[in-house]
């Protein structure tokens, strides 16, 4: 077997090496406890927000005649407001811990908190 | 050699920093069916097979709502609530789940109850509309009330007696979590899948992000519902909870939710906030979960300590009790938002 490198080679590594450094960038740069609050209406992501101290938002979604209003201050995210009968999402209170979510069923509108020291997989409720 | 080696490393970084421990890709899935948010989670080396298989799953719980729902007037269930006692010919799918909600009507003594659609409609929970209706309308309601209305009668015939009206809502969602792991199961013994149809979740195959293959699941804080008091570590089964929570009003500082009591006609009121039941079947576990509701805690705990069932009860005065059976997968974690661990 030919054991020599050729140019061609080193190539092939070289472009192999880049596409597994940029693979992992992402992760490089969020720590094990970081925190991103994704948004979805209709399975569409709509928002992807780094959740961290000092950080506010405030996003309103509209489906139908029904608004919500969501609230990010620092790594807390909440439905703040909505004006659906049922208020399910209003009542669901806070998200903090990756692995939570909130949906509003009339607005078909999803806020989760992921990150990688999820403790659960999903919540019953 | 050199070569090899280097692949080797080189194929290795690559799957490391792809995120996922066992190297598998995952797709998720957010849709809307029988009144509740479902997502849909796959892993499996082969993404394209995750894809297809969420969406026959997305495919078959849709047409399991076209027959099922009450709201849509072709479907199965609302032709035979609006046969006014005829004898109806239905889909066998449909007559199958009917046989499966009677069973459990049978099995709970009427705690879970089919056919307690009158009642809903009534007090409208969930709606704008909704209110304490006067004990003449309740009692009047209550007469069309009774799971022993529906009769069965072979070939897919079904006829309702007294005013009976059906609801499936009890227990569709678990009767389409274990068609929804049938059909992951059928898809190949790769694929790994958690399903979370609206408060019903499922498990099947093992959790490429555990090393023990267990898949973690939450069971919600009552009052902070995005946030949990306890949780069970699953494989192969499913976790189903039922509480005060989710769809209620409240009127003259009392709460009134959707799980009505066949016997009252109120909404149940013994002491308890949530049930969750853990069981191979999400059917099983969707029907408990209403009838321990009804039952309360003292007579529910008797009922699964007789049956062996796996539950977990969180009560009023914030305890959180779980069953012999759920012992070994359960562990409390409600202190900081005020439970005790009732164990």
């Amino acid at each position: 077997m030919d054991n020599k490198w050729r140019r061609g080679d080193f190539a092939i590594c070289t472009v192999v090496l880049c596409l597994a450094i940029l693979a992992a960038v992402p992760f490089f740069f969020l720590s094990a406890d970081a925190l991103l609050c994704e948004i979805r209406q209709d399975n569409q992501v709509v928002h992807t927000i780094r959740l961290k101290e000092g950080y506010r938002d405030t996003i309103t979604l509209e489906r139908d005649g029904v608004t919500n209003v969501i609230e990010i201050e620092g790594k807390r995210v909440r439905f703040a407001q909505s004006n659906c009968p049922d208020q399910v999402c209003v009542r669901t209170g806070t998200l903090t811990r990756a692995g939570q979510m909130a949906v509003c069923l009339p607005t078909r509108v999803t806020v989760r908190i992921l990150g990688a020291d999820a403790q659960v997989d999903a919540i019953a409720g | 050699m050199k070569r090899s080696v280097m692949a080797a490393v080189l194929g290795a970084l690559l799957l490391l920093s792809s995120g996922c421990r066992a190297g598998l890709a995952s797709s998720q899935s957010d849709f809307y069916a029988m009144d509740t948010f479902m997502t849909v989670t796959a892993y499996n080396q082969d993404e394209r097979l995750a894809r297809s298989t969420q969406a026959e799953i997305e495919q078959h719980i849709n047409a399991l709502d076209q027959l099922m729902s009450r709201q849509l007037v072709a479907s199965g269930t609302a032709k035979l609530n609006g046969a006014k006692g005829a004898v109806v010919t239905v889909d066998p799918k449909l007559y199958d789940i009917l046989e499966t909600a009677v069973y459990y009507a049978g099995q709970t003594d009427g705690a879970y109850d089919p056919t307690t659609a009158p009642l809903s409609d009534l007090w409208q929970i969930g709606t704008d509309y909704a209110h304490v209706p006067t004990q003449e309308e309740i009692d009047a309601v209550r007469k069309q009330v009774g799971w022993e209305n529906i009769h069965l009668l072979g070939n897919n015939q079904v006829q309702l007696t007294n005013g009976a009206q059906v609801d499936l809502g009890g227990i569709g969602k678990g009767y389409a979590a274990n068609d929804a792991a049938a059909i992951c199961r059928t898809a190949g013994d790769t694929l790994r899948v958690l399903a979370q149809l609206g408060g019903n979740i499922i498990g099947v195959g093992e959790n490429p992000k555990s090393d023990t293959g267990e898949w973690v699941i939450g069971i919600a804080d009552p009052d902070q519902p995005s946030d949990y008091v306890a949780t069970v570590a699953i494989t192969e089964e499913s976790v189903v909870t039922s509480g005060d929570y989710e769809r209620y009003f409240e009127q003259g500082g009392k709460r009134y939710h959707h799980i009505f009591d066949p016997e009252t006609g109120y909404p149940a009121d013994k002491g308890l906030r949530a049930v969750t039941v853990v069981d191979a079947d999400s059917a099983k576990a969707d029907a408990l979960t209403t009838a321990l509701f009804v039952m309360g805690l003292e007579r529910g705990l008797e009922y699964c300590t007789a049956h062996e069932i796996k539950a977990v009860f969180i009560t009023d005065d914030r305890q959180v009790i779980p069953t012999d059976a759920v012992r070994v997968q359960y562990t409390f974690m409600g202190a900081q938002a005020g439970y005790t661990d009732g164990q």
